[in-house]
């Protein structure tokens, strides 16, 4: 597979008057055409931060401070903002976790879904206006021809997003980052919107990333899972590979603070204690070691690069590298 | 969309006639007569009964209150006291149109200038333009309309002698009056605009519109723009409102013969049938712009469900 | 990612539970007020409206023991005197010490502000408050009652109370009281009802605690904060009205001084004497200016939306 957008040591900060907010702190990943990723961690670990970069929409306090990121080979860091706007919306596309708001309440959905493409695209706005019905229809919406005449207020919060979804994808970007779209909806319509979203993937070949703090979301969707905390990601693996052996104590935490219906035990729900990191003044030392079962010296004082672990596994902790020169020593 | 409209303007009537009522019985608590004023001390008791029957003093209040409706519905405000035998309706048809001139031009002053640069300031958020306008707000909620309508006067028609101080014969005579009227408004609508549009910059839908690759002017201009124009359409009737307890202040600087001026010197003259007929007039005309504002508002917002 | 990384063996010790909290960094927690004032004191244009209001309240309780004069004893032979070194700021037509009259005026001004507001407080919290706890029926009949009165501009009732109640100090606060409580029952209700359903008042009420105790230990206090910002801009507001009313001749009676009494006495002659209107103007500036920075100042320092 070849690789879509490839990131690396992406740091980004915020400016606020009580100083700078180190929110990503050098991340790492790749997306390969039509793979689907997920980003899964607490709120404020710097996930939405992260897409938010790539898309280049952070807000006035907002700042890339340094890394590269490559979509097919083009640094987007260094694009001036007009070059930037080509590729938002066309090549790469978001959608946001509330689809309540994230509608303009004034235009019709219709409206809202044709701008973009003549935009993007010299066609007619009937024409746009068939596509974005096609879409409408491709995402499940019933009758999308008289949909597409209303205002948001008149869709349900799963229509909306659905609405979202089709608009995002009417421009046939590679690339569709999903930041929790699912979160803001009842578990019936989130289960719906996954259906969508797992049959736009196969329909159209789009790669995605979805950003979620539910495991349960990852493993229907993604390939490939990356794990963040404190603005770095801890640990980057398969999805199979990371619910059987997950590496970092934080990703063990996660797995075990969810319920697993499959397994008819009664086992307790452990859930993590503490919280995460101030950012505003990162630890030197690893993020998680004030909440680790398993805290070391080392752990305080330096924070561990990622260690291979396995085909395609990465660990951002010491323990394994502890346990492997004990099994060494031995 | 018609049912609406109906029942706004029902509840409008409703709001009047409490006002009237309520107006009325105020105005009749008041202790002693119109006729009871030291100024009319040489009027002999004969004539003061004529007078008293002539506005109806002499029945119960009940029976007063009834004729005033009545009269009100049939529009007619009743006689003026110190302008006897002109009609309130008179002087209101004599002081209406000069004052709603005079409004109507300051009322535009500040819907245009106030959007305007509360939409420079903001999206210029920080910036001088931003700065300068807080400088402005500042002065403009600070200096009570009548020391900036002096002020005005003394710099422009007294020491600069660009133009005149008094009265309305010409065009010129619009411009200083018109700026102490709109001052304050446009100042109030700028910060209104400008905070609205703040507001409306962090929604998530303007976040949807960047992702989508549109231009700034578009995201500013297509999406922005309507949204935070919405709470400024509700703001209209309660400015015109100001504007008209304003233009008291103005006209009476400027001396111009309109009703603003009217209703000060009907309060001087505790001329009682003057007060109630320009309050009902005030009343009806602030009434009927809500009416307006709300329906307009109703247009412009397709999340308001009408016929509901 | 194959590079090697070396690490001593005793950096693998555990680190003991007591030790690992150490490092986790905490913010030290501040309550509401705390966290609020801290805001406050590092918003310079809050500060300096601090600064204005507390000065303007002490010179007012102060006033007879800051000047040797008094504000009524006349002086013709010494009318419209410049400012010297026995009248700072000179003296008015009947050569009374302008200073002195706006130290008193000072006290009439805040007087009204202060009174007057509190008399807005206490009606709107208690109608706005039972309007909103109550809900309902009871709601929508308290607030359709508001909706009809507050058809018509504060203003004009003011007037009409006035022109009623007759001038003077203590019918200027009342009638400020009953025609501007509206928009402070409204924001109260607002409040109430927002914060009714929320976790900690659906305890109180599970664990029995009575109506009256949820209102007033629950309800009220949080809503402390909005209250507060509405009440520092309705003080120049109230300012505001007082020289309006002042000016079209419903102020307080004479010899006492108000602000908005001197300016328009002033008014009539300023083109002679510009200073006599230019000291009270500008005691009214600076006190609605403070008012508005300090407002402007809490409205952000309270707003739980701009917590960080």
């Amino acid at each position: 597979m070849q690789k879509l957008l490839q990131v690396k040591e992406l740091r980004t900060s915020f400016f606020t008057y009580a100083g700078e907010v180190k929110a990503v702190r050098g991340v790492d990943f790749d997306v390969h055409r039509g793979e689907a990723v997920g980003f899964v961690g607490e709120s404020g670990c710097g996930k939405s931060v992260t897409m938010l970069s790539v898309m280049d929409i952070l807000d006035d306090v907002g700042k890339i401070v340094g890394g590269s990121i490559l979509f097919e080979g083009v640094e987007l860091t260094a694009l001036s903002e007009k070059k930037m706007q080509a590729i938002r919306g066309n090549q790469i596309s978001m959608i946001f976790q509330d689809p309540m708001t994230s509608l303009n309440p004034v235009y019709t959905v219709g409206n809202q879904m044709v701008e973009h493409q003549v935009r993007h695209s010299k066609i007619a706005r009937s024409e746009a206006r068939r596509r974005a019905i096609d879409m409408l229809e491709l995402v499940g919406l019933p009758q999308p021809e008289e949909r597409i005449r209303q205002y948001p207020h008149e869709f349900s919060g799963g229509m909306r997003q659905r609405a979202m979804i089709a608009m995002a994808l009417v421009t046939g970007p590679k690339l569709l980052i999903a930041d929790e779209p699912t979160t803001a909806l009842d578990v019936t319509i989130q289960a719906q919107i996954l259906e969508v979203m797992k049959d736009v993937r196969k329909e159209l070949n789009t790669s995605i990333i979805l950003i979620t703090h539910d495991l349960g979301v990852v493993a229907s969707l993604c390939d490939r899972v990356n794990v963040m905390y404190g603005g770095k990601i801890v640990e980057s693996a398969q999805a199979m590979e990371l619910y059987r052996h997950p590496g970092h104590p934080y990703t063990v935490g996660l797995l075990q603070s969810v319920p697993n219906p499959a397994k008819k035990s009664k086992e307790r729900l452990v859930p993590i204690e503490g919280q995460p990191p101030d950012l505003l003044k990162p630890p030197e030392g690893c993020p998680f070691a004030p909440r680790c079962p398993h805290t070391m010296r080392i752990c305080q004082q330096k924070m561990p690069p990622a260690f291979p672990s396995g085909e395609g596994h990465s660990v951002a902790c010491w323990l394994p590298l502890k346990q492997k020169e004990e099994a060494h020593d031995a | 969309m018609m049912f609406y409209i109906v029942r706004r303007v029902l509840f409008g009537l409703l709001t009047l006639w409490v006002v009237m009522t309520i107006t009325f019985f105020l105005m009749h608590a008041i202790p002693g007569g119109p006729f009871d004023m030291d100024s009319m001390d040489v009027q002999s008791p004969s004539y003061r009964r004529i007078m008293e029957e002539r506005f109806g003093l002499n029945k119960s209040i009940f029976e007063q209150y009834l004729m005033y409706l009545g009269n009100l519905a049939r529009g007619e405000l009743g006689l003026s006291i110190s302008y006897y035998p002109r009609t309130v309706n008179q002087i209101i048809a004599q002081g209406f149109p000069v004052s709603a001139r005079l409004g109507g031009i300051a009322i535009l002053l500040s819907i245009v200038a106030g959007i305007v640069w509360g939409v420079v300031a903001g999206l210029r958020q920080g910036r001088w333009q931003d700065n300068l306008m807080k400088v402005l707000t500042a002065l403009g909620i600070t200096i009570p309309g009548f020391v900036l309508a002096t002020l005005l006067i003394y710099s422009f028609a007294v020491e600069l002698r660009w133009l005149p101080p008094m009265g309305l014969r010409s065009w010129k005579h619009y411009i200083l009056p018109a700026v102490a009227l709109s001052f304050g408004p446009v100042a109030y609508l700028a910060r209104l605009t400008r905070s609205s549009l703040l507001d409306v910059i962090r929604q998530d839908y303007m976040k949807t519109a960047r992702a989508k690759g549109l231009s700034r002017r578009k995201v500013i201009y297509k999406h922005a723009l309507k949204n935070s124009m919405l709470p400024i359409v509700t703001y209209i009737a309660p400015l015109i409102a100001g504007l008209m307890t304003g233009s008291f202040v103005i006209e009476k600087v400027f001396a111009i013969p309109g009703m603003g001026r009217e209703m000060v010197l009907a309060i001087g003259n505790r001329d009682y049938m003057m007060i109630l007929g320009l309050t009902f007039f005030f009343s009806a005309l602030i009434v009927f712009t809500y009416i307006i504002t709300d329906v307009l508002y109703a247009f412009l917002d397709p999340r308001i469900k009408l016929g509901k | 990612m194959d590079e090697q990384v070396h690490v001593p063996a005793e950096l693998f010790a555990p680190v003991p539970p007591q030790e690992k909290l150490r490092n986790e960094i905490v913010r030290p927690s501040m309550s509401y007020w705390q966290d609020a004032w801290r805001r406050l004191r590092a918003n310079p244009l809050a500060m300096i409206g601090l600064v204005i209001v507390i000065f303007m309240t002490f010179l007012a309780l102060f006033a007879p023991l800051l000047t040797p004069y008094d504000y009524y004893s006349q002086d013709l032979y010494n009318a419209n005197a410049v400012p010297s070194k026995e009248h700072w700021l000179g003296t008015d037509q009947f050569g009374r010490d302008l200073l002195t009259r706006i130290l008193f005026g000072a006290r009439i001004s805040m007087t009204v502000a202060y009174v007057s507001t509190l008399l807005v407080l206490v009606i709107g919290v208690t109608y706005g408050g039972v309007s909103g706890y109550f809900g309902g029926k009871v709601d929508n009949v308290m607030m359709r009652i508001a909706d009809i009165l507050s058809g018509v501009p504060s203003m004009l009732y003011l007037i009409l109370l006035m022109v009623v109640l007759g001038p003077g100090l203590v019918t200027i606060i009342i009638a400020m009281g009953i025609a501007n409580w509206i928009g402070m029952a409204r924001m109260v209700r607002a409040e109430v009802l927002k914060l009714k359903n929320q976790e900690f008042v659906m305890a109180a009420r599970a664990l029995g605690v009575n109506n009256r105790k949820i209102l007033f230990r629950h309800l009220l206090p949080n809503s402390m904060g909005t209250i507060i910002v509405n009440l520092t801009f309705a003080i120049p507001g109230a300012i505001f009205a007082e020289a309006f009313l002042s000016f079209i001749g419903l102020g307080v009676s004479a010899p006492q001084a108000s602000w908005g009494m001197m300016v328009s006495e002033a008014m009539q002659m300023f083109m002679a004497f510009p200073l006599n209107l230019f000291w009270p103007a500008l005691a009214i500036c600076i006190t609605i200016l403070g008012f508005n920075f300090l407002g402007d100042g809490l409205r952000d320092a309270l707003d739980p939306k701009m917590r960080k």
